[in-house]
């Protein structure tokens, strides 16, 4: 058992790391600060993933990302779900827990997908008290996720970012911004995904999310396949305008590319988290040499 | 455990998420469609989209669990299976290890007697093996010379412990050699109708199969199922107990057998089990 914390996480951009990565991720070593794994992929009681990640985790910050809490859901939280979490967060202490806003059983049956919230107050609460239970069982904080929908409830009496931004303020909980899905779910539902990043308090912020999508019959599906698309490289350079330096992940589970590939997109959100920063230096410097008390808080077209 | 939030149940909540589960899996729900706000889409187009993404997602995992099946039965075929077993046996957890676990038995329902009825027992090997790949680690390594010290007098009441990784199958087909030709790339042919016995164990470098002799699965079953050193040599048929002290050997050296308990020794617990 391993006996000393994972490194932590810069603002930076790191990797989802995934099985067939394994082996090479190991054997190179790569030059990214941080890693993220799905948690539920190393729930077994022993073998080759495991020992994968204590490698992993001597050497690089670990984030441990959740996709089967069913935090939104109905039934009893599932008490061997939560067990094994916490027996992974203890082994590895990673510097970063998150989970999802959604749902995804109901009477036992599981669908293993991130299912929409109805964005009531009443679900509000419901979930609200469920991630307070969780952080009390782990002993410590995590970050929920906002999800991409392809359907919204009736009778929402709230938008998704005021849910999202009352969840962290009610549960205590801090927020891991998934970009993509902000911008899916605006093309899907027809909002400005600007007003969903002005609505987000970046003191809440302790994750990013970037990644790519594909359209179907007009719809944005968040499928992990590609590339980030031009438009939510936009929108995260807003979000980075907005929020400041933020730890910055690329996610890509299906029509895995190759760890090179997957590290050149690390650095592309690097490098234009830095363009944003030194955009925005240039512009607060030059408002302040014109004695322009506002300065600081402008803001960068 | 954490304090039960269910205080705070949302009754509107679970009403609607039993109708979308219901609707997903069986299109079975009554009032769901007025709930979901159209939109320039309407509700049956936007809920076959999380149809679409539920059967692909348990579909995938099942794939990856049974690739010889899936080579068997071909995509479209296996595909097909997979929605039909899911609707009979859907996920019983956030997790996908064991969405597995019930398949053998539901192939053997449907194919007891018939002409794929070999396909049940690919199902069964493959999932001997992913248990395997998620079972609990153990270091030790069990010391002859240890054992050797147990009085001779209580030497029958010993109880060895199998490797946590370690499956038992017996199968009327030959499932070994087709799983074989599958892991070296070769294309799968239906198996041909044979009694076998085959051992299952996770090693530093992966999953292990070898196929074992009649006496070797009767000795390790036994032990398995927790019987004495004297059970176990009892369910050996009488004219092969004199090969207790080969059978112990052969197993202990291969590390399918890590330790054993007697009177005044418990075996050690390892494993990171809950």
């Amino acid at each position: 058992m391993p006996a000393t914390a994972s490194r932590p996480i810069p603002a930076q951009a790191g990797i989802g790391l995934r099985s067939p990565h394994h082996n090479e991720f190991l054997a190179r070593r790569p030059n990214v600060p941080w890693v993220e794994v799905h948690s539920e992929n190393f729930f077994a009681d022993g073998g080759r993933q495991l020992q994968v990640l204590d490698a992993v985790r001597r050497d690089y910050g670990v984030s441990l990302h959740g996709v089967g809490l069913s935090l939104g859901g109905s039934d009893p939280l599932d008490p061997e779900h939560l067990r094994r979490l916490r027996r992974l967060v203890q082994r590895v202490e990673p510097a970063l827990v998150s989970e999802h806003v959604c749902w995804g059983s109901a009477d036992g049956i599981f669908l293993n997908d991130l299912l929409p919230m109805p964005y009531t107050e009443s679900a509000l609460r419901h979930l609200a008290a469920r991630v307070s239970a969780v952080q009390e069982f782990l002993g410590r904080q995590i970050l929920v996720e906002n999800v991409s929908s392809y359907l919204e409830f009736d009778g929402a009496e709230m938008t998704e970012w005021d849910f999202l931004v009352q969840l962290a303020r009610r549960a205590g909980c801090g927020i891991l911004l998934d970009v993509n899905n902000i911008y899916v779910s605006a093309e899907n539902h027809g909002f400005p995904a600007h007003n969903y990043l002005l609505g987000i308090p970046a003191e809440l912020v302790g994750e990013i999310h970037l990644a790519g999508h594909t359209a179907v019959d007009g719809v944005l599906i968040d499928t992990h396949s590609a590339p980030v698309t031009d438009a939510v490289w936009a929108l995260y350079r807003e979000a980075v305008q907005l929020l400041g330096p933020v730890p910055t992940l690329i996610e890509w589970d299906a029509e895995l590319p190759t760890l090179e590939r997957l590290m050149a997109e690390a650095t592309r959100a690097d490098e234009q988290a830095s363009v944003q920063a030194s955009v925005q230096a240039s512009v607060q410097a030059s408002l302040a040499r014109r004695g322009n008390g506002e300065a600081a808080h402008a803001r960068v077209a | 455990m954490p304090a039960s939030p269910e205080a705070v149940h949302d009754l509107a909540l679970q009403d609607l998420q039993r109708q979308f589960v219901q609707e997903i899996l069986y299109r079975k729900s009554d009032g769901l469609r007025s709930q979901v706000v159209a939109n320039g889409l309407d509700a049956d187009r936007r809920l076959a989209i999380y149809r679409t993404k539920a059967r692909e997602t348990f579909a995938l995992a099942l794939e990856a669990a049974f690739p010889v099946l899936l080579a068997c039965m071909g995509s479209e075929q296996f595909r097909s299976l997979a929605w039909t077993y899911q609707r009979a046996w859907p996920s019983p957890a956030g997790n996908l290890l064991h969405i597995g676990a019930r398949l053998p038995g539901y192939l053997a329902d449907h194919l007891r007697g018939m002409e794929d009825e070999y396909l049940c027992d690919v199902a069964r090997l493959e999932w001997c093996v992913q248990e395997a790949l998620v079972a609990a680690d153990s270091s030790s390594v069990l010391d002859l010379t240890v054992l050797a010290a147990v009085p001779p007098e209580s030497q029958g009441e010993i109880r060895f412990v199998l490797h946590p990784s370690v499956g038992l199958l017996r199968t009327d087909y030959g499932v070994f050699a087709l799983w074989a030709a599958h892991q070296a790339g070769q294309p799968v042919e239906p198996a041909r109708q044979v009694t076998e016995s085959v051992l299952v164990r996770r090693l530093a470098e992966g999953v292990q199969l070898q196929r074992l002799l009649p006496l070797d699965l009767l000795w390790l079953e036994a032990v398995r199922d927790g019987a004495t050193l004297a059970e176990a040599t009892a369910a050996l048929p009488a004219g092969d107990q004199d090969q207790l002290g080969a059978l112990l050997v052969r197993w202990v050296t291969a590390g399918v057998i890590t330790d054993f308990a007697s009177v005044g020794r418990l075996a050690v617990q390892e494993g990171t089990g809950p």
